[in-house]
């Protein structure tokens, strides 16, 4: 048990050196690449040509099959930079800056493309490109989150001071998570 | 020990300011950091004072006063209300007047810090340290705008504190005219 | 010796106190910061009121949205100057190093922004009301929701501005950066009134309002302290 905790936390201190997870994300990299490519066209090609026609929503349901999971990495992904964010802050590791840096795009990528697809969903269901709902409305505030993180790192000169700063950022914005 | 260093090293912008850096400050002590312009030596007080966070090594330090370029006064409040708030900040009592008294500056209680000289603005920010005690004073470049008479009141004013088992680490271009100080060189 | 040796430690409600008295007199002496924004309040209102051609109806419907989206903007413009003058004298730092526990001063500095720009602007807000044509039934659901509203864009705000503080042209990265987070109040704030408005009740928006408030006052000071260290750092 104890034995356990020793390695947990060994690993952990490991982990926060860039130098050894550059080392050992080689490889990692091969692998997750090809288990990613290998899920994500089998799970586009069975959602969107495969799967039966919703009985209500006839063929335009199919879009969920992208809207659902690019959501809830969107959401996933502020709350990994959240965490990234209070790792940075409390353990000091440069590991944690880089999570955060990385995320930022991605996650903004992420969001824009679920409001897209919700866009295009709502359109035959609802009649309209998008309303003004709690939800909708929390999704576009995360974007803006994502928008005013990047403009914050974009705009501090130095790395290190900006990378806390986004993690403050990313912290306080945690808040909007609950309401979406 | 009021102050202990070991191992310090930084860099700002890119550029490797020291390294390696270890010094003792004890009580009674008055060190000065002497090196040309962008040696570091503001750095070094802010990486000490807990101002500058990109530093390796470690510092280990009591309770200090920082004294930096920009002064901490508010120069739309007279100096009365300047030193009062410092007062309040840390939980001292006492007559602003005696400290203002001794910085020279008796009878300026009611004039607003934007209406005096840059060399009077100073002699306030020197009052502070009078009026909010702690044992080890870091001064970054306190002879900056003031006269003869200036450099003699912080050679009386630091010669008081080491008097009273303090110590004073003191980045400087000019000779602080203080008994016994030591020297740090930087950018060599 | 001009002072005796200090206490150990400073009572809460005087540290409290001495920042708070050091906003009013700053602010005594430089009253265009607090008085600026509640005329670009207005004037903005008026040019909302003058836009929207048609008559008492039309801007009657748009009135709460109208003017807390203006609250909104307005006290963003307070906010700028929330720390920016301490940061240039170096007042900032000074605060940072000496006061023990920091998050007080913080909190007397962001109680005074509020004091001077949210308090300021729900007790002028009859006014504001009386300009749109927003019935006066609907004045209480219009205070009480400032009331509770603009504490919360004190307090996020103020985490904006300590974030952006060191930053030479820190004005519209602000805006981006708070406005995310007063969303939720805004649409709690102008939707209690406009349901009000058509008779719906809204305790639902108070008590959201009131939550979002709390959740700012427990968490904001803290992340302004972590804002302020990095923004003094750089």
């Amino acid at each position: 048990m104890v034995c356990t905790l020793g390695l947990l936390k060994e690993f952990w201190h490991r982990l926060g050196s860039p130098r050894w997870f550059y080392q050992i994300s080689g490889g990692w990299l091969k692998a997750f690449s090809a288990l990613a490519v290998l899920l994500l066209v089998t799970g586009c090609v069975w959602g969107l040509a495969f799967a039966p026609p919703d009985y209500q929503q006839g063929n335009s349901f199919r879009i969920m099959y992208v809207h659902v999971p690019t959501a809830i990495v969107a959401q996933s992904a502020y709350m990994a930079m959240g965490a990234a964010g209070v790792v940075l802050l409390v353990w000091r590791m440069k590991l944690a800056d880089m999570v955060l840096a990385t995320i930022v795009p991605f996650g903004m990528s992420m969001t824009a493309l679920a409001l897209l697809t919700g866009a295009i969903w709502g359109k035959p269901t609802w009649g309209a490109w998008w309303v003004w709902d709690a939800r909708t409305t929390s999704m576009l505030v995360l974007l803006f989150l994502y928008f005013g993180i990047y403009a914050l790192r974009q705009s501090i000169p130095s790395q290190e001071t900006a990378g806390r700063a986004c993690a403050v950022l990313a912290i306080v914005g945690m808040i909007n998570i609950p309401i979406i | 020990m009021l102050l202990k260093v070991a191992d310090l090293a930084c860099q700002r912008d890119g550029r490797e300011l020291f390294a390696a850096l270890a010094f003792e400050v004890g009580e009674g002590e008055c060190l000065e950091v002497r090196g040309p312009n962008g040696s570091g030596k503001s750095t070094l007080l802010r990486c000490i004072a807990g101002l500058f966070a990109d530093y390796a090594g470690s510092v280990e330090t009591g309770r200090y006063l920082y004294l930096g370029h920009k002064l901490g006064l508010n120069g739309l409040l007279t100096a009365e209300q300047n030193l009062k708030w410092y007062q309040g900040l840390v939980g001292a009592a006492g007559s602003v007047s005696e400290a203002l008294a001794s910085v020279g500056m008796a009878g300026y209680e009611r004039v607003s810090c934007q209406n005096m000289s840059a060399g009077q603005q100073r002699r306030i920010g020197l009052a502070r340290m009078l009026i909010a005690q702690a044992p080890l004073w870091l001064l970054d470049e306190p002879l900056t705008a003031l006269d003869s008479a200036g450099h003699e009141l912080i050679a009386t004013l630091i010669e008081a504190h080491l008097g009273r088992r303090g110590a004073v680490l003191c980045a400087t271009h000019q000779n602080l005219q203080v008994a016994g100080s030591r020297t740090l060189e930087l950018g060599t | 010796m001009v002072s005796e040796p200090q206490p150990d430690s400073v009572s809460v409600m005087r540290l409290f106190a001495t920042q708070l008295r050091r906003e009013i007199q700053s602010t005594a002496r430089s009253p265009e910061e607090v008085i600026n924004p509640l005329i670009f309040l207005f004037l903005a209102i008026t040019l909302f009121a003058l836009s929207i051609g048609g008559g008492a109806e039309d801007l009657r419907e748009r009135a709460p949205g109208i003017i807390w989206v203006l609250v909104l903007l307005a006290n963003m413009l307070s906010l700028e100057s929330l720390f920016r003058r301490d940061y240039d004298d170096g007042t900032l730092e000074q605060m940072l190093l000496l006061a023990q526990p920091v998050f007080v001063p913080i909190l007397a500095k962001i109680v005074a922004q509020w004091c001077m720009s949210g308090l300021a602007m729900t007790l002028l807000a009859p006014l504001a009301a009386l300009i749109l044509y927003l019935p006066t039934s609907e004045l209480p659901v219009l205070l009480l929701t400032l009331l509770l509203g603009t504490p919360a864009l004190s307090l996020f705000g103020a985490v904006g501005a300590a974030l952006t503080v060191g930053l030479r042209r820190g004005g519209v990265l602000l805006a981006l950066l708070i406005l995310p987070l007063y969303v939720p109040v805004l649409i709690f704030g102008a939707g209690a009134v406009t349901e009000h408005m058509v008779g719906v009740g809204v305790d639902a928006q108070i008590y959201w309002l009131l939550a979002i408030t709390m959740l700012a006052l427990t968490v904001a000071p803290f992340a302004v302290q972590a804002a302020l260290r990095i923004s003094v750092e750089q």
